[in-house]
């Protein structure tokens, strides 16, 4: 968990085109005019917005890997189908909120995780609902 | 109409930033140290139930402490001033004038509704604060004639306790 600092100031990279192919980048594709500053991409409410790391692999299946960065909005109220950060007995877990046989459950994305029936869990509360995941691809330096 | 004024503060504010990174401690007794863990300056309500005194040195109370299972954490002004931060701009939004006044507690002033009730705007804000960053607040109206700074304690007014 770390602060999230508002005075940094936007770092705006160029767009390089709409979209890019898995596999091979359309060489046609020219810089678009316009900048992404990567805070105002990932983040809508700064000051309701946290960063977490995440430990462990119960959401594998997600896209989520052990070590990865969480970009969680606490003031979205979560629905069925995100990924929340809930705490359950104290202590923080990543699941998705889903609804089953009309009741909601939490559900983690690897198949070595039984859900978590919410009517069966004492105290379960949700504290976020995760947006993003910063994903490194390998190692750098 | 007049405008209302309120004050606005964050209850245990040190105790309740510990609790929101760490939810274990939620419901438990907890004080925050001073710098080098000096002295108490922050209690959770279950540590302020327990009747442990604000201010009082850590040395002299570490037993007490111990035997009641509170739990006792140095302070992180990083992270304290990171939360205020947030706190701040977050009232920002609901208020025409924003005072801020210390790291927890802020003046503020909007239009009075119509029926004067503030008690459903202050619910409202509550509830948001709490459900965005954590905490807990509180907010009391502020009566503008004969109010001196010093004695807001005694004038202030809950409006939503």
């Amino acid at each position: 968990m770390a602060p999230l600092h508002g005075a940094c100031p936007p770092l705006r990279l160029p767009l390089a085109g709409e979209s890019v192919a898995a596999g091979f980048p359309s060489p046609a594709d020219d810089y678009i005019d316009r900048g992404i500053d990567l805070n105002e991409a990932l983040i809508q409410h700064p000051s309701s917005t946290f960063f977490l790391r995440v430990s462990g692999d119960s959401m594998i299946g997600a896209g989520i890997h052990d070590g990865d960065l969480l970009v969680v909005d606490r003031s979205l109220e979560a629905r069925p189908g995100q990924i929340v950060v809930a705490v359950l007995d104290g202590a923080f877990t990543l699941k998705r909120l889903v609804r089953h046989n009309n009741r909601l459950r939490l559900e983690a994305a690897n198949s070595a995780y039984p859900p978590l029936e919410l009517h069966q869990c004492g105290d379960v509360q949700i504290w976020g609902v995760a947006i993003h995941v910063i994903h490194p691809l390998g190692r750098h330096g | 109409m007049a405008d209302a004024l309120v004050l606005i503060d964050a209850n245990n504010f040190y105790a309740s930033c510990e609790q929101v990174f760490d939810p274990a401690l939620l419901g438990r007794p907890l004080v925050v140290l001073s710098n080098n863990d000096g002295c108490v300056v922050s209690r959770s309500s279950e540590a302020r139930r327990l009747g442990i005194g604000m201010g009082r040195p850590y040395f002299q109370i570490a037993d007490q402490l111990a035997r009641h299972g509170v739990v006792v954490r140095s302070s992180n002004y990083a992270l304290y001033g990171d939360m205020s931060q947030r706190l701040m701009s977050s009232l920002e939004a609901w208020l025409t004038e924003l005072e801020v006044y210390s790291i927890d507690e802020a003046f503020g002033r909007l239009p009075r509704p119509r029926d004067g009730d503030l008690s459903a705007w202050a619910r409202e804000l509550r509830v948001t604060i709490r459900r965005n960053l954590g905490l807990p607040i509180a907010i009391r109206t502020i009566r503008t004639a004969g109010w001196r700074p010093h004695r807001w304690r005694r004038s202030g007014e809950w409006v939503h306790g």
